[in-house]
């Protein structure tokens, strides 16, 4: 679903995209807002929220009054989560799943042929790596440039690999007598989903390192990791992640919004 | 006509306030952590921004407690020298304009108003002696400002232009832009509309401030347009409504006639169509276009069937009427190209659906969250105001006297109205009192105003047009009273409560036309040739012949050579022996249908008044009328019809414009004060030197001593 959602956006710059993502979840909020928000509720809360900032600056040479009204001020600020309770639970589901997924294509950059990247295998809690017989077999288009790294104290099993060719890649890794498979994304272009995870199958993992298959419950690895490069974003000259452009979106396109279509936020 | 810099510069904050917001808003979606933490969004847009709003106040907090020792010293500083040498810590004054001493004493001595009776044996009761002439906008301006007439400028509601012999609001002067850059249809204004105020002379809150004593002054008459000063302040009396009137209402009926303006306001003919009404609501003047036309709202109003409600569509907006009762109050926004509008306030009243679809639409007041321009100080206290207790009444006087008067509303629907907006406006006033502790609160109430002016006639022994209701007269005194007793709880050791009015009321059961006389007398002119009929503003007026006009409700005024345009008087001279003539055929008029009653009790010359700077832009002469007698609505009108006496048939059957003497006004005190006659111009100084102040002396007021005041012998007793 949401590849599709993604494709018409695949060929263009990545923040046509998260543009798309923002407007989607803009509508998502005000959508939420207008099902189950109690406008009058909501209205009121805010107003008195500005009148006792405004009455702050007014009374400012009346210690006691300032204090009162600081008081009211954290009522009504409580008075206004309230109100947004019902919304903020309704939107709860499908903005997180929405959020997840935007991580999925908008934190991390694939790898670039000719560049290196470690693969991270974490074991289960009171495994020694060091006693274990782990390797990695790189399949075509990457290279592995190091033996095992062993971390007992992390319980974890580094390697290094190169990728050389452009595509979708595997890398086999081998622990005692069991075998998992990890897919690595090489030169790809436009804001494809990138799995850098390979999680157990339980539901946190399910709902949070969505695009691969689940490693199985006897297993004794707890995750495979390939560590991509981040993907930054450039806002007025400043790097930062992908989620800050996306929330000063969202606030953009909420606010503009619910102007004509009269929700009270 | 609402000038349109003022609507670009309300636009200008409100685009100021959301880039702020959405500014503070980047600022912290900059510093937000990275995207493997799924805070934000994931939380829900609804946290992000409630969480804006305990973080600024947590942040108010947190500052406020860092600066707490600061500042307590510097408040404690400041204090000590603001109200090092005060005798109260505040002072609360009640402005219950129209309030009538006589009527007042009736109600105590019969026991109805427990609440002043105590405040009178407590601290003391008076009668208050007022301005010449005994008008609002006068006497208001002279408690500011602790001046007579002469000195603060303003001498009745309209006030001449002696180049051209219109009149013009006494207290404002709205201009529009000057210049103008046409395009076709379109015109863009290269210059800033002007609203100034004509009251001259200080107001004390002004002078408070100065010495760093805070005031809080609420709908005080002639405060608009709000002159900045160390205080708050939300504008009263004469703040005008969105289409820049000091209030036009609507009046849609189906019955027969053409749509027509009316005294206060436009009568509007509607066709029903079936359960249909399809009409629009007009607003105020696009001042884009050529010749402003007036911008329409469209307005649908369809009937249930059995007419006991009605659905109103207004722009794209929709409510419910019930029949009889008031909609809350509306709010309306006014789309003017290029992209602004014009925002107001209105509230609905479907009279009824048979014989005649009627429906009644108040003024449209200003929005006071955001006022198409301004009326307080700051320019945002009144949208704190509104958004803590709702909207309320802004425009100047907002009760609606003329509907009542020409049959539009009923008595049962006017106090309806009244009684709403006075809720309003008390709202407001306890809020203040209860977040101010130090200085002045001050609180004007037109409600008493308003009341007693439409239902003056039912008491015993008036004529009473309609069926009697003297319990209204004495239900209104009650309310009042109920006021008092309400503030008397809120009192606070240091408090110094005064309730106060301007003038009392006299019944109106005589209207005099000044003109017609002065055209009797041979003092005015009518051209051979002009109107058929009389018309208003002089319009038949052959003016190098007149010697005398009168304009408003008290006032004559010589044609002077030099000033008037068209002047027959020599100044010197000839001008002051013409006044002490006509004054003394005036105090000479008797009204023969009425045993040959004296008509003028005094004809006020400048000479007898109070000397000031403006001394000169008021009337000649005053007509101090006896108790009963009024200068005819027409008259203040500048139309010269006879008779010259004739009984006053109107719903509007009480007035104060007479003799100041016989319409004093009531001063009630919670401490004792040391005054036999007090007068409306002497509260300005005594507040001052309560506060420590050593009142201006400019001032004509003197100040009296009132318990607790160090600088005056504490007094014995009232008055």
């Amino acid at each position: 679903m949401f590849d599709f959602f993604f494709s018409p956006w695949q060929a263009s710059d990545p923040w046509a995209g998260l543009t798309a993502a923002a407007l989607t979840a803009a509508l998502l909020t005000l959508l939420a807002y207008r099902l189950a928000g109690n406008p009058e509720r909501i209205r009121s809360a805010r107003n008195h929220i500005l009148a006792h900032l405004l009455e702050v600056r007014l009374y400012r040479r009346e210690p006691r009054t300032v204090l009162k009204v600081q008081g009211l001020l954290l009522a009504h600020t409580m008075r206004y989560l309230l109100g947004s309770l019902p919304p903020l639970l309704l939107l709860a589901g499908p903005l997180g799943v929405l959020l997840v997924q935007l991580d999925l294509r908008f934190s991390r950059l694939p790898l670039v042929p000719g560049t290196a990247a470690l693969v991270k295998v974490r074991l289960e809690s009171g495994a020694l790596p060091g006693s274990l017989d782990a390797a990695l077999h790189a399949g075509p288009g990457l290279l592995v440039e190091t033996p095992p790294l062993r971390i007992d104290s992390e319980a974890e099993i580094d390697w290094r690999i190169r990728a050389v060719e452009a595509g979708i890649r595997t890398v086999e890794i081998r622990i005692g007598s069991e075998v998992e498979v990890k897919s690595v994304a090489v030169g790809l272009s436009g804001i494809p989903a990138l799995p850098a995870e390979r999680g157990k199958d339980t539901w946190t993992n399910r709902l949070f390192l969505p695009g691969e298959s689940k490693l199985p419950a006897g297993s004794r690895l707890r995750s495979i990791e390939v560590v991509y490069p981040e993907r930054t974003w450039q806002v007025f000259g400043l790097r930062m992640s992908w989620l800050s452009p996306f929330l000063l979106l969202l606030l953009l396109f909420t606010l503009l919004l619910r102007i004509p279509w009269r929700i009270e936020l | 006509m609402l000038p349109g810099a003022w609507k670009r510069s309300a636009i200008r904050i409100r685009s100021s306030r959301l880039l702020a917001g959405v500014s503070l808003l980047g600022l912290w979606a900059l510093g937000s952590p990275p995207a493997f933490g799924y805070i934000g969004p994931g939380a829900g847009f609804a946290v992000l921004t409630s969480v804006f709003g305990l973080l600024v106040s947590l942040l108010f907090s947190f500052l406020a407690l860092l600066a707490w020792p600061f500042r307590a010293l510097l408040l404690l500083l400041r204090g000590r020298k603001a109200y090092g040498r005060s005798a109260v810590q505040r002072v609360i004054l009640v402005g219950l304009d129209g309030l009538d001493p006589d009527l007042a004493q009736r109600y105590m001595g019969e026991g109805k108003l427990p609440n002043l009776s105590r405040m009178s044996a407590e601290g003391g009761f008076a009668p208050l002696a007022t301005t010449t002439p005994p008008v609002s906008p006068v006497a208001w301006s002279s408690l500011a400002t602790g001046t007579e007439p002469a000195k603060h400028n303003i001498f009745d509601f309209l006030a001449r232009d002696p180049k051209s012999y219109f009149p013009a609001l006494s207290s404002v002067l709205l201009e529009g832009p000057e210049k103008w850059l046409p395009l076709g249809r379109f015109r863009v204004p290269l210059s800033r509309p002007r609203i100034r105020g004509m009251r001259r002379s200080v107001p004390f809150w002004k002078l408070l401030g100065e010495h760093g004593i805070h005031s809080t002054i609420l709908r005080l008459p002639i405060t608009f347009p709000p002159d900045p000063f160390d205080g708050h302040l939300l504008s009263g009396m004469c703040v005008p409504d969105l289409q820049g009137s000091q209030g036009s209402s609507f009046f849609y009926t189906s019955q027969e006639g053409p749509s027509h303006p009316r005294n206060g306001g436009t009568t509007i003919r509607v066709t029903v169509r079936g359960d249909l009404v399809e009409t629009c609501l007009p607003g105020p003047g696009n001042d884009f276009l050529r010749g402003s036309p007036a911008v329409r709202l469209p307005m649908k109003i369809r009937m249930s069937a059995d007419g006991s409600a009605a659905q109103l569509q207004i722009g794209n907006q929709q409510f419910e009427l019930r029949t009889g009762i008031f909609s809350p109050w509306i709010r309306l926004r006014f789309p003017r190209p290029p992209g602004l509008a014009a925002r107001g306030m209105a509230r609905f009243l479907l009279r009824s659906r048979q014989p005649h679809f009627e429906l009644y639409v108040t003024p449209i007041h200003l929005d006071p969250e955001r006022p198409a321009m301004p009326i307080s100080v700051p320019s945002y206290y009144s949208s704190c105001l509104a958004r803590l207790i709702g909207p309320f009444a802004t425009l100047g006087m907002a009760n609606d006297t003329w509907a009542l008067n020409e049959g539009i509303l009923s008595e049962q629907e006017f106090l309806d109205q009244a009684y709403d907006f006075h809720r309003e406006w008390e709202r407001i006033f306890f809020l203040a009192l209860d977040r101010v502790r130090r200085g002045v609160v001050a609180c004007h109430f037109e409600t008493p105003d308003a009341v007693q002016h439409m239902f003056f006639r039912h008491l015993p022994p008036g004529p009473a047009a309609g069926p009697g209701r003297p319990e209204v007269i004495e239900e209104l005194y009650r309310r009042m009273d109920d006021l008092v007793g309400r503030l008397r709880q809120k009192q606070r050791p240091g408090d110094w409560i005064l309730v106060l009015s301007d003038h009392g009321f006299k019944p109106f059961r005589r209207s005099v036309n000044l003109n017609a006389w002065l055209a009797a007398q041979g003092y005015l002119a009518l051209r051979a040739g002009g109107p058929a009929k009389a018309e208003e503003w002089f319009a038949g007026v052959d003016w190098p012949k007149t010697k005398a006009y009168s304009l408003g409700l008290t006032g004559i005024f010589l044609n002077l050579r030099g000033r008037e345009p068209m002047g027959a008087v020599e100044p010197g001279g000839e001008a002051v022996q013409l006044v002490r003539e006509i004054a003394g055929r005036l105090e000479g008029l008797r009204d023969e249908e009425r045993g040959g009653c004296p008509v003028v009790r005094r004809a006020i010359r400048r000479e007898e008044r109070t000397a000031g700077p403006y001394l000169e832009n008021g009337p000649e002469l005053i007509v101090g009328y006896n108790a009963g007698y009024r200068t005819s609505w027409e008259s203040a009108k500048g139309i010269a019809a006879r008779p010259i006496l004739e009984e006053n048939r109107r719903v509007w059957s009480g007035d104060h414009c007479i003799d100041p003497e016989e319409v004093p006004g009531v001063f009630f005190s919670s401490k004792p004060f040391d005054c036999a006659a007090p007068r409306i111009w002497d509260i300005a100084p005594t507040i001052l030197q309560l506060f420590g102040i050593a009142p201006p002396g400019h001032m004509d007021g003197k100040p009296f001593p009132v318990e607790g005041d160090a600088s005056g012998t504490a007094a014995a007793g009232a008055a």
